[in-house]
């Protein structure tokens, strides 16, 4: 269990993280989203105990991680521009990582460096950008930590790929106490991965939910009602975050259950009522106008 | 896996990291020990003569493991820089850093783990090649258990200068978050007491005219006064400074400050510790910064800039005509102080646009600077007027300057080569000069003192001459200042006259008599009017000679030196110093200059050196001269465009053939050998001519180059040949 009371940090006097406090339960994958410099990478750096937070604390398994080497033995991170020694080749970096993690298992590093197709003694400066992501990872699993902690590791992943990580997480929670937490901006990367999510915006926890659970609670709704006064009745019976009008077309995205929604609006005779499905992508965009942040122009 | 085993894994993967620094230190000192032995063994086995060594088994002891030790750790300087900077470089960059400190080991074991492979990668190679060396000494048949005992000391020095540079860099590396800040870093930590030493010496001498450097505080041209003594370059040079570096000697490996090397192996300790902490208390966010605490910042700049304005200031002062050097220097302060103080502000931000982004600092800056240039321009401590109270004094130093100056010869070298360095009559006199209960002393200190009379203009200043004082106070310190005094002042003169008239000024300034007591003399240097001689000494003569010049030279007084030209000079030696001035391939008495002054009023002492085999008034065999030929000094204005000065030449005249000639000329003639220790008061000899002796036999027990005393320059001197042409040319 990953737990963050209150912690901020600054640099330069810019707040990076400001009062962030989450919980991460253990066994299940937790991605952390947010716009650029929301604090994400901040984050994962104090949670991993490169930094130590200016206030507040951030514990793992209930223990300080800044300096605490037992602690920091069960975590692997993985940031988001992950170093490799100078001429290094993936078998090279596995024994770099083996002194220091003692469960580093050796054989399946192996043997999954021939799944993912990396040859083991070709030097890492010859890999493009996604196969030393897969490394990453590959070294990330092959410590066999309880924790994992990956900055944007997910962006220039091929789908293949992403699938094949995603299999690999599965196969790891499902044999053993595994904890990923994913760090990205790129929603569509992590909506099929994560088990819960964190929004970050501007430093601090706009909010912390389970996907599914998210996904059912906020919906895009598209409506027709015949007259203004059925169309204003109605959308005063909904818990509206945002909506749009073009024409006569309402496009909704409303928060609650599907059907209570849509039983509110059918009371009002629309001449045309669907529900849309959601993106986790648009849930964040949601989420965040809501605080007064144009995202579209960053993350697309 | 325990802490223990993961540090020596840690230090296999920091050598295996970076395994292309101990190649290349291994490569170093392959060059500088195996290569340049077999370089130079082949050269003295060729001529045995070379690197004054008489063979090979002597280089390989005295020279390969001795002489040559500050050789090898001027490499270790260069060794210590790339271990430092190779190791710690990943403070820097914030990739290297997510990965090692992300890992589950503590930053103490990764800095030690770091810091033993550093060491290990200079250690291992160096010892490797000194013991190579050894062996290849052995197999020729060079090498002893001596020169064994000197390698051993040889590396310890070498390695102790290694772990001062290296844990100096470190904490340029710890103190920085950017590459190139971490070199600029490195050479200021390196450098700076030796360049804030040099630069407090020129502002006392620059602003303070009565600052002196010496006895104690001065080594060589070393003035140690201002000495700092804190990075490691002033360590080195006072390690290998002159009086210790290891000149060759026979008799002993390596000469070199003992005392320094406690120092050292102290500073290197120091230094360590401050690596150690500022890497635990540097957050990783540094990496990238200019400076990794910004609390060290607005330190480091102002410890930057105000020593680099003022040496702005200096420079444009010295290179200002006399008459707008302070003009120059404030511009050269205030220059200095804008562009490095912005760029210093753009260096630490890493960009041009925060030039002015502390501007209260650059305030309290320039408010700090302007204290020091007005408190050294205008003495607002009053260094040049200070004077201790009489109360405070035990006892007073003084050198009447350029009058009657002896400079005894200080042994340092004896063995195949023997030579002297010499102390100044100065620092001699501040030593041994011990004035007690003479009112004239500090009314002549205070008079000065108050006057503060300064050289500029010669012309209009030709009777300024100048007195050092020493004053020894009660509470143990030292205080020295040199004055000028004018001596057309007849109060001052006076003052002076009273000083020199002091029993303790005159044996305090005489080594002969102050030191001549304790040592056992064999030689005595004899220069008269014409002739020299070398007399061999008796315990008996010695004796009879310091008691009978002691009495003569005491009654000697200040009015007598003024009007009376020296008739000789005696020098004695021991034997090691007449051993050594023989060595050297001195011939003459005269080419010492350590003389002590006979003067006519002497008759004992003259009648003592005759009766002992030497007379100071014998004269030239006439039938002995061939001829004399004339010189004439002439002097040139010369103006450059900036100043005038004058240049002087000696030009021919003419000779002297004729005996009636030299005879006269001979009764105007003195030696001019002694002219240098009394010119300064005196004006008994004339310098229009110099005339130089030819005799037939090339005796040299005459003094061939002469004066003509004051006055008495023979009329046909004017109408020698060349006289008119050269004087109206």
């Amino acid at each position: 269990m990953i737990t963050a009371n209150h912690i901020n940090k600054k640099f330069d006097g810019i707040e990076a993280v400001k009062d962030i406090s989450v919980n991460i339960k253990n066994g299940e994958v937790f991605g952390l989203i947010g716009t650029n410099g929301a604090g994400k990478s901040t984050f994962l750096r104090m949670a991993s105990g490169v930094l130590k937070p200016d206030s507040g604390e951030i514990l793992v398994d209930e223990k300080q991680v800044y300096e605490n080497s037992a602690v920091k033995a069960e975590i692997f991170y993985i940031s988001d521009d992950q170093y490799f020694l100078p001429n290094a080749t993936p078998l090279d970096m596995a024994k770099f990582y083996k002194d220091y993690y003692i469960r580093f298992d050796m054989t399946r590093f192996q043997e999954m460096l021939g799944k993912f197709r990396l040859e083991g003694r070709r030097k890492i400066t010859t890999f493009s950008k996604g196969m030393k992501k897969q490394l990453s990872v590959l070294l990330g699993v092959c410590a066999n930590t309880k924790y994992m902690f990956c900055d944007e590791t997910f962006d220039g992943l091929d789908p293949m790929m992403r699938q094949a990580v995603k299999s690999i997480f599965a196969g790891e929670l499902a044999e053993r106490d595994f904890t990923p937490v994913i760090a990205s901006h790129n929603l569509r990367e992590l909506e099929d991965i994560c088990d819960s999510v964190g929004i970050l915006h501007e430093g601090g926890v706009l909010m912390q939910k389970d996907l599914e659970e998210m996904k059912l609670n906020i919906h895009n709704i598209q409506c027709v009602f015949q007259t203004p006064e059925d169309e204003g009745a109605a959308l005063e019976g909904l818990d509206l975050v945002k909506a749009e009008k073009r024409g006569s077309l309402n496009t909704l995205t409303v928060r609650g259950k599907i059907d209570e929604i849509m039983a509110g609006i059918n009371l009002h005779n629309p001449i045309f009522a669907e529900s849309i499905s959601l993106t986790l992508e648009e849930i964040f965009i949601s989420e965040t106008e809501v605080a007064g942040y144009d995202i579209k122009k960053l993350i697309f | 896996m325990t802490s223990k085993s993961l540090f020596f894994k840690q230090i296999r993967q920091d050598i295996q990291k970076r395994i292309w620094c101990p190649i290349v230190i291994f490569l170093g000192y392959f060059l500088a020990l195996e290569v340049n032995m077999l370089r130079l063994m082949g050269r003295i086995e060729e001529d045995a003569g070379m690197y004054n060594c008489k063979d090979i088994g002597e280089y390989v002891e005295k020279c390969l493991f001795g002489t040559d030790t500050n050789l090898f750790a001027m490499l270790a300087c260069v060794v210590a820089f790339l271990c430092a900077i190779s190791g710690f470089s990943y403070l820097h960059s914030r990739v290297q850093l997510d990965t090692y400190h992300s890992l589950p080991v503590k930053r103490i074991q990764t800095f030690w783990a770091r810091y033993v492979s550093g060491a290990l990668q200079f250690f291992v190679p160096f010892v490797f090649h000194v013991v190579v060396c050894m062996v290849i000494a052995a197999g020729k048949a060079a090498f002893s258990g001596d020169a064994f005992v000197n390698a051993v000391k040889m590396v310890g020095v070498v390695s102790l200068v290694f772990l001062l540079c290296y844990a100096v860099f470190l904490v340029a590396a710890c103190l920085t978050g950017n590459i190139v800040i971490n070199v600029l870093g490195s050479a200021v930590l390196f450098f700076y007491s030796a360049v804030a030493s040099l630069l407090m010496s020129t502002m006392f001498q620059t602003f303070f005219q009565t600052y002196i450097v010496t006895g104690s505080d001065l080594h060589g041209n070393m003035d140690y006064k201002t000495f700092w003594n804190f990075s490691p370059v002033s360590m080195l040079v006072a390690l290998f400074e002159s009086d210790y570096t290891g000149t060759f000697q026979n008799d002993r490996f390596f000469k070199f400050n003992a005392d320094q090397l406690w120092g050292i192996a102290a500073a290197a300790l120091v230094y360590t510790l401050i690596a150690f902490v500022l890497y635990q208390k540097r957050a990783s966010e540094a990496a990238g910064r200019a400076i990794a605490f910004r609390w060290a910042e607005p330190v480091l700049k102002t410890l930057l800039v105000i020593p680099l304005a003022l040496l702005s200031g200096l420079f444009f002062r010295d290179i200002a005509s006399v008459e707008s050097r302070d003009a120059w220097y404030l511009f050269g302060v205030l220059f200095g102080y804008v562009v490095i103080a912005l760029l210093l502000e753009i260096i630490f931000r890493l960009d041009i646009k925060s030039a002015f982004g502390h501007k209260k600092q650059l305030v309290f800056n320039a408010a700090c600077l302007a204290v020091v240039v007005i408190v050294f321009r205008y003495d607002v401590l009053g260094y040049n007027t200070y004077v201790p109270a009489d109360s405070e004094l035990v006892s007073c130093a003084v050198s009447i300057e350029n009058l009657m100056a002896v400079s005894p010869a200080k042994n340092v070298g004896v063995g195949r080569y023997t030579w002297y360095t010499y102390i100044s009559a100065m620092d001699y006199r501040m030593e041994s000069v011990k004035l007690q209960g003479n009112p004239s002393v500090m009314d002549l200190a205070r008079k000065a003192a108050s006057e503060q009379l300064t050289y500029q203009a010669e012309d209009t200043q030709q009777d300024y001459r100048s007195v050092t004082f020493g004053y020894n106070l009660k509470n143990g310190k030292q205080i020295y200042r040199i004055y000028t005094i004018d001596m057309a002042d007849t109060q001052t003169q006076k003052l002076l006259a009273d000083v020199f008239n002091d029993s303790s000024y005159k044996t305090g300034t005489s080594p002969m008599l102050n030191d001549g007591w304790k040592k056992e003399f064999k030689k005595l240097y004899c220069s008269g009017s014409f002739t020299n001689a070398v007399l061999d000494m008796t315990p008996e003569f010695q004796t009879k000679l310091l008691e009978t010049y002691q009495e003569e030279y005491l009654q000697l007084d200040f009015d007598t030196v003024l009007d009376t030209y020296p008739v000789g000079s005696i020098s004695p030696l021991t034997a090691e110093e007449y051993e050594a001035d023989m060595k050297w391939g001195r011939g003459r008495p005269d080419d010492r200059y350590d003389g002590s002054l006979i003067y006519p009023q002497f008759t004992k002492t003259i009648a003592l050196l005759k009766e002992n085999g030497f007379d100071v008034y014998e004269k030239i065999d006439m039938d002995e001269i061939a001829y004399i030929r004339v010189q004439y000094r002439k002097e040139t204005p010369v103006y450059n465009g900036a100043d005038s000065y004058r240049t002087t030449e000696f030009v021919d005249v003419g000779n002297v053939y004729n005996r009636e000639q030299i005879e006269q000329m001979f009764g105007c003639l003195v030696n001019p050998s002694y002219r240098w220790q009394v010119d300064a008061y005196t004006d008994l000899v004339e310098k229009e001519f110099d005339v130089t002796v030819y005799t037939k036999t090339n005796d040299s027990s005459i003094y061939c180059n002469l004066i003509f005393k004051k006055g008495m320059i023979p009329d046909f001197m004017y109408e020698l040949e060349g006289y008119q042409e050269t004087v109206t040319q």
